[in-house]
């Protein structure tokens, strides 16, 4: 049983590392996100029905996320996309879709600062390159840093 | 006692990590889906083995730091407020 649990962790590292299997994670939407607030070249943002729909490329398609709550409309978006007899399959048929639904592209300086000041961070800076260093506090009680447990003791000769 | 609470309250690894493969298959995710990954994500973590040797030592932190570095990244997604992610060809 050990075994095969080792054989399936090795499955799974691999299926991760492959594109057809899992090509969208949480870290890869991040830095997608932060590369589309910055205004790279090859991403987009979309906003209608006061969502904002954020475009980038990965691995050789693109990715997107939809930012803010709006029911019926998300779920009309989802639908879309899943492609569930409705039929969108490229992106292009997607951006189709959004521009005749009300959906307009504006400038990544539009987007509300509350999603911008968090995008672009430090903090989110640290997540998106993939180090804690920065989240990890340390606390240490005033004077620690002089304290000398050692004290320097004159030997006489 | 606690050997059998744990057989019936908890999947063995093998079956978490072919679940995790069957719905990463998945082109759009929405907010529930989210929650639904972190926590097969907790229950993987809390059914790694102890490693044996150095090669599962290896192997078991680097699955550890991508868990870690996963749900910090679902965090701040769900923060935004993120209601879906997916992908479409070009």
């Amino acid at each position: 049983m050990k075994r095969l649990s080792i054989l399936m962790l090795l499955i799974g590292l691999v299926s991760l590392s492959c594109a057809s299997v899992y090509s969208l994670d949480f870290y890869s939407t991040v830095a997608g996100m932060r590369a589309a607030a910055a205004g790279r070249s090859g991403t987009a943002i979309y906003e209608g029905h006061n969502l904002f729909v954020m475009i980038w490329p990965h691995r050789g398609q693109y990715a997107f996320a939809v930012i803010n709550q709006q029911g019926d409309v998300v779920d009309d978006l989802l639908r879309m996309v899943n492609a569930n007899g409705v039929n969108v399959y490229r992106m292009s048929d997607l951006i189709r879709w959004m521009e005749s639904n009300g959906f307009k592209q504006v400038d990544p300086k539009s987007l509300p600062v509350s999603i911008t000041s968090v995008l672009l961070s430090q903090v989110m800076a640290a997540v998106a390159n993939g180090s804690r260093a920065l989240i990890t506090p340390l606390i240490l009680p005033a004077g620690a840093l002089e304290y000398n447990p050692y004290p320097y003791v004159e030997v006489q000769q | 006692m606690n050997r059998s609470f744990y057989a019936v309250f908890s999947m063995p690894l093998w079956f978490l990590i072919a679940v995790w493969i069957l719905l990463s298959r998945k082109n759009v995710i929405d907010d529930a889906d989210i929650a639904m990954r972190i926590m097969l994500m907790d229950d993987i973590y809390k059914a790694l083995p102890v490693p044996q040797s150095k090669f599962e030592q290896l192997l078991i932190e680097k699955i550890i730091e991508w868990i870690n570095r996963e749900k910090e990244a679902a965090r701040i997604l769900n923060s935004i407020g993120i209601s879906a992610i997916g992908y479409c060809r070009r």
